[in-house]
């Protein structure tokens, strides 16, 4: 039950970071259109804007990816001389507070993406104008998410030491 | 209790999660949190602010500039981008004495231009460089420090991840943050290089000259052997790097590859050793030159350098399937610096409510001890606090609590930012805990003991102490090349 949860939290978590790694992607080759284009007079109309909400949004994205490729930064030069027991003590503490703070973050980002969806608020101004629920969208399932992520990981280092 | 009484558990409270390895950017979450609504006594407020941080403390046109120069460094590190540099630099250096390190030095100065991490340089000089001068007699200390060393002009020499860190959270230009490291980076590469090339008349063994060395007979007939196979010297697949996002165990370098680079840079023609390199140096111009002549914003530049890389990466041996492990290292990094930067703004934010940030400040600037004298403590601070943390993280703590002294004191921001690079980056080489040594570590395994690499990198240490009274001194180290631009 537990690694089939696991596999299929592990699959979604892989490809938003896919789709984060690839928004970035396009952003270079877009900025990289508009700093020619504007040579011909042809620029990319809202780049700056475009560039803005796809750091919020490549940034969620990715963020369960790394919880689960253990890449949030952390300071281990202490913790990694103490005995196992009290390392995996304080790494299911680390997780707990993961879950928590991403709970709170889902409960507000939810509340913010219906009032952007119902009102479509967007930013910038002009030919381009984009809506903003996408990234408070974006901001929630990531972090459901990483609430998904750190409950497993907390799982996973009981059943580690349980053998 | 009153607000600053909160602020100051809060900030204790950040110290203990963090040392009990809470990742940093959860305790920093977790105490603004709490620390807001304990201040406010509204719930609602600390919602609030929690939800503006994680949308608009990123959504930011200048912040763009952070994924786009970390895919432009993945994929140059995921290419022989380091491998062509070193061959090139030893090519020029090889009848100087000493000139294996100092090939090592002014690698790692050119490569610090593609890449803004200084972890990620030490991982792939300790398999690109380290193996070399193994083979040619140095000392074991001497080749570990070397590369330890060296690696720090990663942060110096732009684009440099804490110089767009620190911009950012300055208001500072990052533009001309960057012009200016150009400068330090430069001089204290000379200076390693002088260090390197002088103390070899005082310790030749350690440089492998004038001592039996063991090594040799099986050089030459290896080199033997090599210059009949070199005649397909293309046949010769670079090694896999290991993977930056996680460290690991593991030792990934066969002895063969590397010999085959000893004895080609040894037999190359001069033309062949510098083709590797020109690509990479052409980008790096492109990059900085067009920052320095207004072509185009940070932004744009690290867009291009990203674009660039992507080009010229795959002839460099970047195959299929380094190219997607190019794009999982800029997730992870990407992923994990801007949470803590919105993290750190999260705290920063709270203990601005709190009143602590001025208190902080009242205190300092109560202590009345001189701009220097100041600046002076702030370089002892950093120094310690780098033995424990990773720098970008020092940055986002120390930057909201020192830098309104430093302005209120007068002093030249863009030096204090250069001055604090090079804190935090020594702090990053001292024991117990200096994170460079235990990347190095991880990276070489067994070969190489983290005392050892301590032991090495201590030289390095005392000249960028030497470097920092370089810099009081003469502060136009800094200042000059960005006063130039204005």
């Amino acid at each position: 039950m537990l690694s089939m949860v696991d596999k299929v939290v592990a699959k979604v978590s892989g490809v938003f970071a896919a789709l984060g790694a690839a928004m970035i992607g396009l952003l270079a080759l877009t900025m990289v259109a508009d700093v020619v284009g504007r040579q011909f007079g042809s620029p990319v109309t809202g780049i700056v804007e475009l560039a803005a909400q796809t750091v919020v949004i490549s940034a969620f994205l990715t963020i369960p990816y790394v919880m689960r490729r253990g890449g949030h930064i952390r300071a281990t030069v202490l913790v990694n001389r103490t005995p196992p027991i009290v390392r995996k003590t304080l790494e299911v503490v680390a997780y707990l507070i993961g879950a928590v703070i991403f709970a709170l973050l889902a409960f507000s980002a939810w509340d913010a993406f219906v009032e952007d969806f119902v009102k479509a608020s967007y930013e910038g101004e002009g030919a381009l104008r984009i809506p903003t629920w996408p990234a408070r969208l974006t901001i929630f399932l990531a972090s459901v998410l990483m609430i998904f992520e750190s409950l497993l990981a907390t799982a996973k280092t009981f059943v580690e030491v349980k053998k | 209790m009153s607000s600053v009484d909160i602020a100051e558990l809060a900030v204790l409270a950040v110290f203990v999660l963090v040392l009990s390895g809470v990742p940093i950017s959860f305790s920093l979450i977790v105490t603004s949190f709490v620390g807001m609504y304990l201040i406010t006594d509204k719930l609602d407020v600390a919602f609030n602010l929690l939800n503006a941080v994680a949308y608009s403390g990123i959504r930011d046109y200048v912040f763009a500039v952070i994924p786009l120069f970390v895919l432009m460094g993945a994929f140059m590190t995921n290419s022989r981008a380091a491998e062509s540099l070193f061959t090139a630099v030893h090519y020029l250096l090889k009848k100087v004495r000493s000139g294996l390190a100092i090939a090592t030095v002014g690698a790692n100065a050119i490569f610090a231009a593609v890449t803004g991490v200084s972890v990620a340089s030490a991982a792939v000089f300790s398999n690109v460089a380290y193996p070399q001068m193994q083979r040619y007699g140095y000392s074991k200390r001497m080749s570990l420090g070397v590369v330890a060393g060296s690696s720090i002009l990663g942060m110096l020499i732009p684009p440099s991840l804490l110089m767009i860190l620190y911009g950012i959270l300055t208001q500072v230009s990052i533009g001309k943050m960057f012009i200016a490291g150009l400068v330090p980076g430069l001089v204290l590469a000379l200076m390693f290089s002088a260090y390197l090339y002088v103390s070899s008349y005082f310790r030749p063994d350690m440089y492998g000259i004038d001592t039996p060395n063991p090594n040799r007979f099986v050089l030459k007939a290896q080199k033997k052997a090599a210059a009949r196979e070199l005649k397909h010297p293309e046949d010769f697949d670079s090694d896999e790097f290991p993977d930056l996002g996680r460290p690991s165990g593991k030792i990934s370098l066969p002895g063969m590859v590397t010999q085959t680079i000893a004895i080609q840079t040894v037999q190359m023609s001069f033309g062949r050793a510098m083709l590797g390199a020109v690509p990479i140096v052409a980008l790096v111009a492109l990059v900085i030159g067009g920052i320095w002549g207004g072509v185009f914003s940070p932004t744009e530049a690290s867009a291009v350098g990203a674009v660039g890389a992507l080009i010229i990466a795959p002839l460099m041996g970047m195959d299929w399937k380094k190219f997607i492990k190019a794009f999982q290292q800029t997730a992870v990094a990407v992923g994990g610096i801007l949470l803590l930067l919105i993290a750190a703004s999260f705290f920063s934010r709270m203990l601005a409510t709190s009143g602590f940030i001025n208190q902080v400040s009242e205190f300092i600037q109560g202590l009345d001890i001189g701009p220097m004298a100041l600046v002076i403590l702030f370089i002892l601070i950093l120094i310690v606090m780098g033995t424990i943390l990773d720098s970008s993280s020092i940055l986002l703590l120390a930057i909201p609590l020192m830098f309104p002294s430093i302005l209120a004191l007068g002093i030249d921001p863009i030096w204090f930012g250069i001055v604090f690079i090079i804190a935090v980056e020594i702090g990053l080489l001292t024991p117990p805990f200096g994170m460079v040594p235990f990347a190095m570590n991880a990276t070489l395994g067994k070969r190489a003991s983290v005392e050892d690499i301590f032991a090495g990198s201590f030289p390095f240490v005392l000249v960028m102490v030497a470097f920092l009274v370089l810099l009081m001194f003469f502060p136009g180290i800094a200042t000059w090349l960005p006063e130039l631009l204005r």
